[in-house]
């Protein structure tokens, strides 16, 4: 299963990072590693058409899902 | 002008706001008039708001409790349950709380003159009630607020249902489309789901109670979905309409038109202030575009005799609670000359859905927006202890938190009895405490107040690395 990688604009802290993996898990993602750093998220999701909705997730969240 | 028709202080409204302000005018000593028209004695809270829907939302939670306990060796059913009796046993406590917090209060504020009827401004002092004029040195107007109907064409001839009627229903209607995901809308769809009506919420914003803590609005959301209820959101309702004994709604959704059928309609968008009989424009009275009487942080209108409190003005937080603080400092500042005010940011309020949502102080959005810096962390019940006791891990707090200080200056929890918890939380608040003060304090284990612990505590350690009790 090839990693989906989100660049994901707008989070500032640790708590930003724990918000979009909460969203991520309960969306299905598996091996998940969101990075405050690089601004991204990797995971696995077996169901793909699953990714509009977890984009649209984030971005209710305050953060801009930029690819 | 006859002497009895002279008070020293005119109250219009008799809900939380007026009747706080005349507690306050009777323990000051001066003569005071009270009238009012429309709901009964308490207003809305009383009659059609917090007490007769809390308590349908305890039926319901009762209801769903049973059926949804999750203790293995427990099997419980329903094995039949009345609606009717339910609205007849609601209807009784409004009647009761309604004595004993208004009408028996009322008879004992010896200062307090009480008349029924409608009161308009004739002059800048004076009001007419009932074809007769009353003069008042001070006034303060209670008016509070009417369920708004959003411009839907066809909506007036379909039919539709507020909250007052929702309240006294005689049957669960099957399909109930509820316009609004506001506190109001959100409480009475999970009400009418959990008493099996199928509900569907419709809203134009793109996540239910849009005016809270994003991370909350998406997992209540959640939560509501999960016990069956549609929510479509970004949605605009065109056309209302009639089908033999059902209403359409006809709406927009993605470009798309769609038409649904249901049995009711609940109409959850807000609410218009009771201003326009007043004359408000006599009294020299500023309104805004909502219909709001614009007043300075002391409740003062642009005329300087003339006070108003609750859900008549233009402040934020529109509660019970803020309506009676607002009544008696109105009080104080026109009678006393003094300036009291509310700091906004130290006042709690709810969601009584289940779990409720509760908040007090910035969200994280709220403050980034003012100060351009912010630190928050999310705390999630499935973390804590007594919430995997009692099985009622959903839900999550946010702290939010000033970087500079490490002063707490928001929080906001969508959990168990959240209503409780956010009592802490405004004494945190209002009393500048800091992480270090919530972190150092001993709560008691197993509990839901642990929470707001670990919540400061997840900004310094990884809490799903630690024992109970740290």
């Amino acid at each position: 299963m090839e990693k989906i990688k989100l660049k994901i604009e707008g989070m500032t802290c640790q708590g930003c990072v724990r918000s979009v993996t909460k969203v991520l898990e309960r969306m299905g993602a598996r091996d998940i590693t969101v990075s405050l750093e690089k601004g991204e998220a990797e995971f696995n999701l077996e169901n793909r058409e699953k990714i509009e909705e977890i984009k649209k997730e984030i971005e209710v969240l305050g953060y801009k899902v930029i690819g | 002008m006859n002497d009895k028709k002279v008070y020293d202080l005119i109250i219009i409204g008799a809900g939380a706001g007026g009747f706080a302000s005349a507690i306050k005018a009777n323990e000051m000593g001066v003569k005071a008039l009270m009238v009012n028209d429309g709901l009964p004695l308490g207003g809305t809270c009383v009659n059609v708001g917090c007490v007769p829907s809390k308590k349908l939302q305890w039926a319901g939670y009762v209801k769903y409790l049973i059926e949804n306990h999750r203790i293995k060796g427990i099997t419980a059913e329903i094995k039949k349950y009345d609606f009717k009796k339910i609205i007849e046993e609601e209807i009784n406590l409004v009647n009761e709380m309604r004595n004993k917090k208004y009408e028996y209060v009322l008879d004992n504020l010896e200062n307090v003159t009480f008349l029924k009827g409608k009161a308009k401004f004739v002059s800048k002092n004076e009001i007419e009630i009932n074809g007769e004029t009353y003069k008042g040195n001070k006034f303060v107007i209670a008016v509070g607020s009417t369920a708004r109907v959003p411009d839907i064409k066809g909506i007036e001839k379909t039919g539709f249902i507020t909250h007052i009627e929702a309240l006294k229903l005689e049957n669960i209607p099957s399909r109930m489309a509820v316009i609004g995901a506001g506190p109001l809308g959100l409480e009475f769809s999970q009400i009418f789901s959990r008493f099996g009506s199928k509900v569907t919420i419709f809203s134009k914003y793109n996540r239910v109670f849009p005016k809270g803590e994003r991370e909350l609005s998406l997992e209540l959301e959640n939560i509501l979905k999960e016990e069956g209820i549609e929510i479509i959101k970004e949605v605009k309702i065109l056309e209302a309409k009639n089908d033999r004994d059902k209403k359409v709604l006809i709406y927009e959704k993605d470009g798309k038109l769609f038409s649904s059928k249901f049995d009711e309609i609940l109409l959850a968008t807000g609410k218009i202030p009771n201003t326009e009989y007043l004359n408000p424009e006599i009294a020299g009275i500023k309104i805004d575009g909502k219909k709001r009487i614009i007043v300075s942080e002391y409740y003062q209108t642009d005329n300087p005799d003339i006070y108003a409190v609750g859900d008549c003005i233009n402040m934020p937080l529109r509660l019970e609670t803020t309506a009676a603080r607002e009544g008696t400092i109105a009080v104080e500042n026109a009678l006393l000359n003094a300036e009291k005010e509310i700091n906004y940011r130290e006042v709690p309020y709810t969601i009584f859905t289940d779990p409720s949502i509760s908040g007090v102080g910035y969200t994280e959005e709220e403050f980034i927006k003012k100060y351009k810096v912010c630190s928050c962390r999310s705390f999630y019940f499935e973390d804590l202890p007594k919430a995997i006791i009692s099985n009622k891990t959903k839900g999550l707090i946010k702290m939010v938190m000033d970087p500079n200080t490490e002063r707490i200056v928001g929080v906001h929890i969508l959990g168990e009895n959240s209503f409780e918890l956010i009592y802490s939380a405004s004494l945190i608040i209002r009393n500048k405490m800091t992480l270090d003060d919530i972190i150092n304090t001993l709560p008691v284990f197993p509990s839901f107040s642990e929470s707001l612990k670990l919540a400061a505590l997840s900004f310094k350690k990884d809490i799903s690395k630690l024992s109970c009790c740290i």
